[in-house]
């Protein structure tokens, strides 16, 4: 093959690799524009101004921001190939980091459960649901249960009532067993004390407890595997491209296609991790 | 005047060809979206569904070109040129990585679900009435808030509105459910319709939102045992990509 042809055919390559990447990022663009917001901005006197760029969204664009350092060294170097395609790791590699960054705290509910679970056990007919809420929390010692409960009985002795005090505690934890315990507890104070309702309520969170219990493990594994992941990403770029091994990979084509196919693979398992958090993360909720 | 350096001159057909593709491409997929619409019965747009499928094909297209030019820069030296047809098989991951997408999606659905046949359940052991909902509405809107049904529910208005659908239509609702994607809730409206030898209608329905909340309780297990198991074989081929990476090098030099 005469160097015209290879020229062309990097040229060609080149071009269908960036066209790739111009999409996606056009296509992440184009979510992000909010048309009717824009037009909105655009008949106000104001509509430059400040906004608050916390360092979590920024962190989300970290990628490519190292994807574009790094390729504008192989670009340095004339591994054109190769600078695409660490472009392109960097846009595939955006959504795993926004994933990760976004899933760095598990929420346990376990508590939740186990609070419910203490609930349905006492005698909650002749009391009021702050009360049999304070009294299971009690029992059961979890802290930040009880410091749940504490707020909302804070809330309750500075004047609230107990529906006001209860609606504040399920606007701050949205999710759907406090909603469904207390639902329980106000039918078992109107009706005295239900045992079906106290069972199927017990089945329903032994239930959810077990699928929890069963998912965190393999959600932390799979947080701590994409976080890994992404950090072996960085490691591999960098050794591609700035080693004394670097001049391999970018001086022949062979070279940028097994170093673009190493990262891109990468890339492309750090995205199924991405994929598989998001599949845990709702199973757990 | 110094000579034009080559890597200046490969970046400028570069630009030119990513440009050039980039248009052609934008105005195929132009071409293609407004010959669907007009073709289309009533001259209305497309549903979002084949919108993504032509996004895919276009992306099955463009993946399936570079890897045919990836294999074959790898194998062009060597007597094997007709490797490069397995360059193809670049498609498999991108689709791999589709249906995980895809699968996420739809757990978000399934979990709304499961949750809102959990509060069925609730709701069917209250068999005298529903005082407690009525007296708090916030209850309510908390238990019911973004739920599928809510969902359900507006769609099933919204077509009664339409003259579509009478009240009570189970085809209607199967309908619409099948348009949120949720085959759970499709068999549940099925399994609501059961006639049985119960003429509870409470208990039916108790029955079927158990069995469909145990239904979608197994498929997240079986889920999440093959997640972790997949997470050993991503590891695997990570270690060969890194060794690959630094063996070459070694071998080579």
């Amino acid at each position: 093959m005469n160097a015209s042809a290879l020229l062309w055919l990097s040229v060609i390559s080149t071009g269908f690799v960036s066209t790739l990447a111009t999409w996606m990022f056009l296509n992440k663009c184009a979510r992000r524009l909010n048309i009717n917001h824009a037009k909105g901005t655009l008949w106000v006197q104001t509509a430059a101004v400040p906004t608050n760029l916390p360092l979590q969204e920024l962190m989300q664009y970290a990628s490519l921001v190292i994807g574009f350092l790094f390729a504008l060294k192989t670009v340095w170097d004339g591994g054109w190939i190769f600078a695409l395609c660490i472009v392109l790791a960097g846009l595939l590699l955006m959504e795993p980091v926004r994933a990760w960054l976004h899933q760095r705290h598990l929420q346990d509910i376990t508590g939740v459960i186990d609070l419910a679970l203490v609930c349905m056990e006492c005698d909650s007919s002749n009391k009021t649901v702050l009360q049999t809420l304070d009294e299971a929390s009690a029992t059961l010692g979890h802290t930040e249960v009880r410091r749940i409960v504490s707020e909302a009985l804070v809330s309750f002795y500075n004047g609230a009532t107990e529906g006001e005090a209860l609606q504040r505690l399920l606007t701050r934890n949205s999710n759907s067993v406090w909603a469904l315990l207390i639902w329980t507890l106000f039918e078992q104070q109107q009706r005295g004390g239900s045992t079906q309702l106290r069972s199927k309520l017990t089945k329903l969170m032994r239930h959810r407890l077990e699928l929890h219990r069963r998912a965190l493990p393999a959600l932390e594994v799979t947080r701590r595997s994409l976080g890994l992941s992404l950090i072996l990403c960085a490691a591999m770029t960098a050794y591609l491209t700035i080693s004394p091994a670097s001049t391999l990979y970018v001086s022949s084509l062979q070279g940028q296609v097994i170093g673009s196919l190493a990262l891109i693979m990468l890339a492309w398992i750090a995205c199924i991790w991405s994929a598989h958090i998001q599949t845990l993360q709702r199973i757990t909720q | 005047m110094n000579p034009i350096p080559s890597w200046l001159w490969t970046g400028g057909v570069f630009g030119a060809a990513t440009i050039t593709a980039f248009v052609v491409l934008q105005a195929a997929v132009r071409w293609w979206y407004g010959h669907r619409s007009q073709s289309a019965p009533n001259g209305k747009r497309e549903p979002t569904g084949d919108n993504d499928s032509m996004s895919r094909r276009v992306m099955y297209t463009l993946l399936a070109g570079i890897g045919l030019v990836a294999v074959c820069l790898l194998v062009k030296d060597t007597a094997s040129t007709l490797l490069s047809v397995f360059g193809i098989f670049a498609v498999v991951p991108y689709v791999l990585l589709q249906g995980r997408q895809i699968e996420a999606q739809r757990w978000n659905t399934r979990t709304s679900v499961a949750h809102s046949l959990d509060e069925f359940q609730i709701l069917t052991v209250n068999r005298q009435d529903n005082s407690v909902l009525d007296a708090y509405p916030w209850l309510e809107q908390k238990l019911k808030r973004n739920t599928i049904f809510q969902t359900l529910e507006a769609r099933f208005v919204d077509l009664i509105g339409q003259g579509s659908a009478v009240r009570g239509n189970r085809a209607a609702l199967e309908r619409i459910a099948r348009e949120l994607n949720s085959e759970d809730l499709v068999q549940f409206i099925r399994r609501t319709e059961i006639n049985s030898n119960t003429n509870d209608e409470r208990e039916i329905v108790s029955r079927a939102a158990e069995d469909i909340a145990e239904r979608i309780h197994l498929d997240a297990e079986i889920t999440i045992a093959r997640i972790t198991g997949q997470t050993m074989w991503f590891w695997i081929t990570i270690v060969a990509a890194l060794l690959a990476a630094v063996l070459i090098p070694l071998r080579v030099s």
